[in-house]
This record gives structure tokens, sequence and C-alpha cells, in this order.
């Protein structure tokens, strides 16, 4: 059973889905009251059921768990009606940055108050799971546990103006990409002849040796050195949850390059650590959209099961 | 829009944002997901917006809910929904095909036109929905016609679509190397093949030879009171924006990496298309 909500949050009109049984969720009925509800957030630009239907696929197992099942469109996404910028990387920044951090936690305190929950884990897909981590540092008790999916570590780097942006190029200086530009510029051909005619890109270049010297040099000091693009309030968050030991769920592409951008903010995917209710798990055979190769069915299992183990009801 | 209090003491008039009202609908056990955009002006028409396939749907978003705010905002009653077994609506996908979905756009013509007071209904379809919204106005439901980008047929829908099968298992190392028509030859043979976190069926494929955009063509373009059709020119920006239709027009050419377009500025197509409703109004005598 599938409920429209219409919520007036944070001075933002929110259209969400709830996901539960056809019963008056108040605190009047004892049997529905207390219980623990799961609130999930898309990814960037998308409507709220996800991209291929992920999140309602996933809300509607939890419900068949008997976790009442939250989904919302942030300001000016989906049906909520709000303002968002013109192009695409600036919503991102702005989302990486925290802007609907706000809007999160009061909706989370809204829906606790609303329907007599004892709380609430919260659940992101990419953009959503660092508004998810970024919830972290209110160190709100209505937050009970993570699921984080696919979650970008990353900051988006947008021209501040939309006029320029619309004609000017995107600078993309992350250390790693910079790291594969490099190997196909030894491999191509129009890069040596450039070389050769002094038609140099001396910002690719400095960029790249500018970071190798300092990764270098931290290694000397034994220090981990973060690519110039870490979103660090973010890190900061993740860190906190680990240190809070609030139970979270990682669910991230397990291929080669997801890995090693990982690790390159320091961390260990695939590396659970089970005395801090931390569990990360690799959907393998996939995308970041987690819908092929079986990671639907895949990514709504882990979810589920992580859920019911550590919150069960 | 950005919510913001009003500092004076002037009554504050609800905008149309305010007013949207989402629900849902019982249909053959399942529920349809819908939003009704309510207008503060006087209304001229009703308009009921038919959205793009499964797949197309979340990359259309944005600027379907923003042209039902701008149609609510000129004095049109706009409603959109999910079809069954897609995004807010309940059921699975692999139990629907091109004639549940039009069964769902028939309904939800039917409920519009219940709403009172009486008004014109215009029927606007985007891809597949102007393949559903052509088949439902050939049978004689609603006053006009509006079409953008439709696929020549449901078929040319689905093949085209099947390109996002491709490129993900081209990525993907260990996956099927198989051609669109070896796909096709599999939900023939009643396997079930995933395509974007939908599966697609055998009666998803048989289905849809049964559709083919202005097979039953019932066209009165003169005349007062006449059921008008029309198959909307849309410019590159909004080809792009809402049918993903060749580049970003924005990107200048030899500018290296340009962002990509989330809200771009559709008022140029957003206005050519309503001066075509506001012709299309006058033509049936109902403005």
């Amino acid at each position: 059973m599938r409920k429209a909500l219409q919520l007036d949050i944070a001075g933002h009109r929110l259209f969400g889905t709830l996901h539960d049984h056809d019963a008056p969720p108040s605190s009047q009925n004892k049997q529905y009251a207390q219980r623990i509800g799961v609130l999930l957030l898309s990814f960037g630009q998308q409507p709220r059921s996800w991209v291929g239907d992920l999140g309602s696929s996933i809300a509607d197992r939890l419900h068949a768990r008997g976790y009442p099942t939250f989904r919302f469109d942030m300001p000016g996404l989906g049906d909520s009606p709000g303002e968002i910028p013109v192009h695409l990387e600036e919503l991102w920044r702005d989302i990486l940055l925290g802007a609907h951090e706000r809007p999160l936690l009061a909706l989370c305190e809204d829906l606790v108050r609303r329907f007599s929950l004892k709380g609430l884990i919260i659940g992101g897909f990419c953009g959503g799971a660092v508004t998810a981590l970024f919830a972290v540092n209110a160190r709100s008790q209505l937050i009970l546990g993570l699921v984080l999916l696919e979650p970008e570590m990353a900051l988006v780097r947008a021209g501040s103006s939309a006029a320029t942006a619309a004609s000017a190029p995107l600078t993309v200086d992350f250390f790693q990409e910079r790291v594969d530009l490099f190997w196909q510029r030894l491999r191509s051909p129009g890069s040596w002849r450039r070389l050769f005619t002094a038609k140099v890109d001396f910002k690719f270049w400095y960029g790249l040796l500018d970071a190798a010297a300092r990764k270098l040099s931290a290694s000397g000091r034994r220090t981990k050195v973060l690519p110039h693009e870490t979103n660090h309030r973010l890190l900061a968050s993740w860190h906190l949850a680990r240190k809070r030991r609030l139970p979270t769920l990682v669910l991230s592409v397990g291929s080669a390059n997801r890995s090693k951008y990982y690790r390159a903010y320091g961390l260990q995917p695939g590396v659970s650590d089970e005395k801090s209710a931390f569990r990360w798990v690799e959907i393998p055979n996939t995308t970041h959209a987690m819908l092929t190769g079986g990671a639907k069915n895949a990514v709504g299992k882990h979810f589920e099961n992580w859920v019911a183990e550590n919150f069960p009801q | 829009m950005k919510n913001s209090s009003l500092k004076d003491n002037r009554p504050k008039l609800p905008s149309p944002e305010h007013m949207e009202m989402a629900d849902y609908l019982s249909i053959d056990r399942e529920q349809l997901y819908y939003v009704l955009h309510p207008t503060i002006l006087p209304l001229r028409a009703r308009v009921l917006l038919a959205g793009p396939f499964a797949s197309e749907r979340p990359h259309r978003y944005i600027p379907w809910v923003r042209w039902a705010r701008h149609l609510a905002n000129h004095g049109f009653e706009v409603m959109r929904f999910d079809y069954r077994g897609v995004g807010e609506s309940t059921g699975r996908f692999e139990d629907f095909g091109f004639c549940a979905w039009l069964d769902d756009l028939r309904y939800c013509a039917d409920w519009l036109q219940r709403r009172s007071p009486p008004a014109p209904l215009v029927i606007h379809g985007l891809g597949m929905g102007a393949l559903l919204g052509d088949r439902l106005f050939a049978q004689g439901v609603g006053n006009a016609l509006l079409a953008w980008l439709p696929p020549k047929s449901a078929r040319e829908l689905l093949y085209d679509q099947l390109k996002l099968k491709i490129a993900n298992n081209f990525i993907l190392p260990s996956s099927e190397r198989k051609t669109r028509d070896q796909f096709i030859a599999d939900m023939e043979n009643g396997e079930i093949v995933e395509v974007e976190g939908h599966n697609w069926t055998q009666l998803l494929w048989s289905e849809a030879a049964e559709f083919v955009f202005g097979e039953n063509t019932c066209t009165d373009t003169s005349g007062a009171g006449q059921r008008l059709r029309h198959v909307g020119e849309l410019d590159a920006l909004a080809a792009h924006t809402f049918g993903g239709v060749g580049p970003n027009p924005l990107r200048a050419p030899g500018g290296g990496q340009t962002m990509r377009l989330v809200n771009p500025d559709l008022s140029t197509c957003f206005e050519s298309t309503m001066n075509w409703l506001n012709g299309a109004l006058v033509e049936q005598g109902a403005n």
C-alpha cells in the first residue's frame, strides 16, 4: 500500500511516498507506534523512485518486512517545487556541499513525530548518500542508521556563472582522471605532436606533477594525501559516523576502478567492521546505477537483510 | 520557486505550486499515481500529460513537471500520472504492456473529464505517451491531441531503448555480448530481458506491434468544434531536453567539456506550444 505525502518542511513543500500498511499511523494506535522507519533519498537530479525504479523496489521490500518506508523528493526535484540551477554540475555541487541537509533534518523530525516512530534509518544513493552522511553531524538521536549506496566522496567543480558555464569548458582536474589521461596521452600520437610543436597543455602537466610531487612527499612523511577535490566535510562526517558506531551499510560497485576511487580517499571498500556495526558490500558486475547484472535484486536483498538484522521489529 | 514568507500584511494568495496535489487512483487492484496541477486563473481547458516510456521517465521528469506548471500558470488544469508498474504507481513492470498503459491513460482521461466545471480536454503525449495518446484520441477521447517526439511505432521505441542494454553490457566485462536483434529474439522466445532495471517480456514486445503512430488518425483540422491533432516541432534545446535528441545545443563548438543541462530555459518551446493551444481552443470555440 502506497500513500502520497505532501509536507511543508523547513519552508519547502516536499512530495513523498509512504509504503506502509493501510492503518492509522498515529500514537493512538499502539500496534503501529514506536516502529523504526526508513527514509530513502534519491541521487542527484533523479525523482524519488530512482533510475529503474530501484528506490521504489527497495521500499516495497522493506515494507514487506514491516518497516514503514518513506521516499521524498528534495526541493526542486521530482514533484517537489523549488528552484534548481540550469546545469547539472551546479546542482550536484550544491548537493555535495550540503544543500539538502537542512530539509532532511527537518523532514526526519517531522516524520518521527507525525508517524510516532522510534527513529529513522536514512538510505541515500550517490548524492543522496552524501546528504544522509551530512545528517550525522547534527548528532540527532532520531537517526538510527545509514545505508549509503555509491557515496560520492569528491566535490564537483562548476563555474559560478551560469551564463559563462554554457559555453566555457568544465575544468576537470581530478587527480585520478589526470593519471588516467596521462596514460591515454602517452599512447596518443596527437598528444606527442602537440608536445613537439610546443602546443603543450601546461595546466594539465603542472597539475599532474604538482599532485604527484605532493603525493611523493607525503608518502615520505607517511601521511595520506587526499585528492584535490576531496569533500573534507563529508569525510569528517564519515569518520564521525564510524566514531559514534552508527550502524552503517555501504553498497558500492565492485570494480577495480571504483575500489581505486574509494581507496584514494583513505577508505577500505569491501572491508567491514562488525564491532562498529559497519558493513561494506561490493556488488560485482554492475554500473553506478546499480541495476544491471542482477544488481537491482542484490541491492534490495542486502538492504532489507541488513535492516532486519540490525533493527529487528 | 523558493518558499519565502511575506514580510508585509498583504493577504497571501495561494500559488499554483502550493495547490498541486498528489494521490492515487485504484485500477484493477493496483494504485495509479497522479499529480493534479490546478490553476488559479479562469479554467480554459484540461490537459492530460501522457509521459514517456519507463527508461526515459527519470531523465525527462524535471522538464515535464516544469511544463505542467507552465500550463497551470496559464489557465490550464493539468494531470500527469505514472503508468502501472512504473515510478510511483504500484505493480510489477513485467506484468504490463502497451495495452494496459493505454487503459491507464483512458482511465485518467475519464477521471479528468468527470471534474467540474466542464472544459475541453487536451491529450498531450511525450514519446510513448504520444503513441498512446494518438490511439486514445483516434477512439474519440479528447478535444485535441498534441504529440511531442512520437516514435514511428512502439517497436521502434523499444528497439531504440535497447541501446541502453547494449551500452551497459559493453561496459561490463562479464556481460553477454548480443545485438539488439538477438535480445529481441530472446523476448520472442519467452525470455526476460532486463533493461535499465525493468524486465522486458514477450508480452511487451508482442503488444508493441499493435502501436503505430498515426495509423488510426482521425484528423479534423478545420472548422469550429473540430478535433485537432498536432505533432509539435521542438527546437533543438527542447528536443535535447525532452528526448535526449542530439548533443547539448548550448555547447560551443570547440568549447571542450561543457556542463550538462538539467533545467534550461525552455520558454521558446513553451510559448510556441502555448500559441498552438490558444489557436486550438479558439478553433473549437471554447475560449
